[in-house]
C-alpha cells in the first residue's frame, strides 16, 4: 500500500519540489504551507508521516507538533530543521516526533524514514483497536 | 533596572549571524530540492516518460532566483560583518538603518509582521558605533514586535535633526509602552556606548533615539 504524506513547510517552493519527488517515488503526498492549514488537514485526514518544518511563521514546529499529536495521537511525525541541535532534537523526541533531520536531506534518507514511520503507526493504529475491541467486549460480555 | 535577556554586544551578533544562517539554509534546500526534481525528470525521460520543457525552465529560472538571494543574503552578512571594523566612524546612518530592517526581516516575517523603512532622500552622515547602534535599533524592534497590535506593521527611519540626526521607530503597540524598554539597562548601556538618548512618545507610539552631532564617543 502507497504511503500517504503531509509535508509542512512555508516555504512553497521547497515544497512544489520535495512533493513533485516523493510523487515521483510513488507515495501519495499533500501539502501545507502554514501550520494552521497542516493542523486543518490533519483534522479531516489520516496519514503515514508528516514532515514538519521546526520553523514557520507564528507557530514553531515544536508547538505544531504537539497540536498534531492531540489530534491524531498515531501520527508520524518527522522534523526537518535548517539546523540540527541536540537540545532542540532530545526535545522534539520527548514530545512525541518520530525523528529529526537537517535541511537539505536526502530524499532516499527520508523515503525510508517514512516507511518506518508507517510501519510503527500501524502497529499503534492495531494496538489501539486491540483496546477498543477489548473495552467493548469488557462492557457487553463474551 | 534589570538587564533583560535580549542580545547585546557578542550575543547580538551571534543572533544576527543564527539568523542569516537559517535563511541562507533555506535558500539551499530549495535549490537542492529543485536541482535533484530536474535531474528526476530527466531520469523519468530516459525511461519513456514526457519531458516538459516549459517545467524544465521554469525551475531552472528558480534556482537562478534562488542562487541570487542567497548571495544577496550573504552580501548582507558580509556588511554586518564589517560593521565592527574601526568601531568608532563616520558611517550614512541611511545605509546602517536599512541594513538593520534588511537582517530583521526575517524575524518580522516570522510574526507576520511587515518592516516599512523610511529614508532620507540624501546621505545623513553622523560620526557613531554602527554595530552597537544596529544593536540598539535591534532590541528596539524586538520589543515592539512583542508588544505590537493588530495593525503588524512596524515604521523604522532616521531624519536630521537640528544638532544630529534621530532614528525612529513607530508601531501600534497593544501592552505597555516602549517607556519602561528604553529605561533598561541594556539599552541605556548601548546609548551611552554611542552618545545617544532615547525618548517614548507614547501619543504618537514612537521611540526617538537622538545622536548628537558632536558626540565624543568613549
Amino acid at each position: 500500500m502507497t504511503e500517504k504524506v503531509l509535508l509542512v513547510d512555508d516555504e512553497k517552493k521547497f515544497l512544489e519540489a520535495m512533493g513533485a519527488r516523493l510523487e515521483s517515488r510513488g507515495l501519495e503526498v499533500s501539502t501545507a504551507d502554514s501550520a494552521e492549514k497542516a493542523l486543518e488537514i490533519l483534522s479531516r485526514e489520516a496519514f503515514d508521516a508528516v514532515i514538519l518544518d521546526l520553523r514557520m511563521p507564528e507557530m514553531d514546529g515544536i508547538e505544531v507538533l504537539k497540536r498534531m499529536k492531540e489530534k491524531r495521537p498515531e501520527v508520524q511525525v518527522i522534523l526537518l530543521t535548517g539546523h540540527a541541535t541536540v537540545g532542540a532534537g532530545v526535545e522534539a523526541i520527548k514530545l512525541g516526533a518520530m525523528d529529526f533531520i537537517e535541511k537539505p536531506a536526502d530524499l532516499d534518507f527520508i523515503s525510508d524514514k517514512i516507511k518506518k514511520a508507517k510501519e510503527k503507526k500501524m502497529l499503534i493504529v492495531d494496538r489501539m483497536n486491540h483496546e477498543r475491541f477489548m473495552d467493548v467486549l469488557k462492557r457487553y460480555g463474551n | 533596572m534589570d538587564k533583560s535577556d535580549r542580545p547585546t554586544g557578542l550575543g547580538f551578533f551571534g543572533a544576527v549571524i543564527a539568523s542569516i544562517s537559517h535563511e541562507i539554509k533555506n535558500r539551499m534546500a530549495i535549490i537542492n530540492e529543485q536541482t535533484l526534481l530536474i535531474g528526476d525528470l530527466a531520469q523519468a525521460s530516459v525511461t519513456g516518460r514526457e519531458l516538459d520543457p516549459g517545467q524544465l525552465v521554469e525551475l531552472a529560472d528558480s534556482v537562478k532566483t534562488e542562487i541570487h538571494s542567497a548571495d544577496q543574503i550573504i552580501k548582507n552578512m558580509n556588511r554586518f560583518a564589517h560593521s565592527v571594523d574601526n568601531f568608532e566612524r563616520q558611517v550614512d546612518l541611511g545605509e546602517v538603518i536599512d541594513l538593520t530592517a534588511v537582517l530583521y526581516n526575517r524575524l518580522a516575517g516570522m510574526r507576520r509582521t511587515q518592516l516599512e523603512v523610511h529614508l532620507p532622500p540624501k546621505p545623513l552622515v553622523v560620526n557613531t558605533v554602527a554595530f552597537f547602534l544596529m544593536n540598539l535599533v535591534w532590541l528596539c524592534l524586538d520589543t515592539a514586535l512583542e508588544r505590537i497590535g493588530k495593525n503588524r506593521t512596524i515604521h523604522l527611519g532616521c531624519e536630521e535633526a537640528a544638532d544630529g540626526a534621530i532614528v525612529w521607530l513607530k508601531a501600534d503597540l497593544i501592552e505597555n509602552d516602549m517607556a519602561d524598554a528604553i529605561s533598561q539597562k541594556d539599552m541605556v548601556d548601548l546609548m551611552s556606548g554611542i552618545g545617544a538618548d532615547a525618548v517614548f512618545i507614547p501619543e504618537r507610539n514612537q521611540v526617538r533615539i537622538f545622536l548628537p552631532a558632536d558626540t565624543d564617543l568613549p
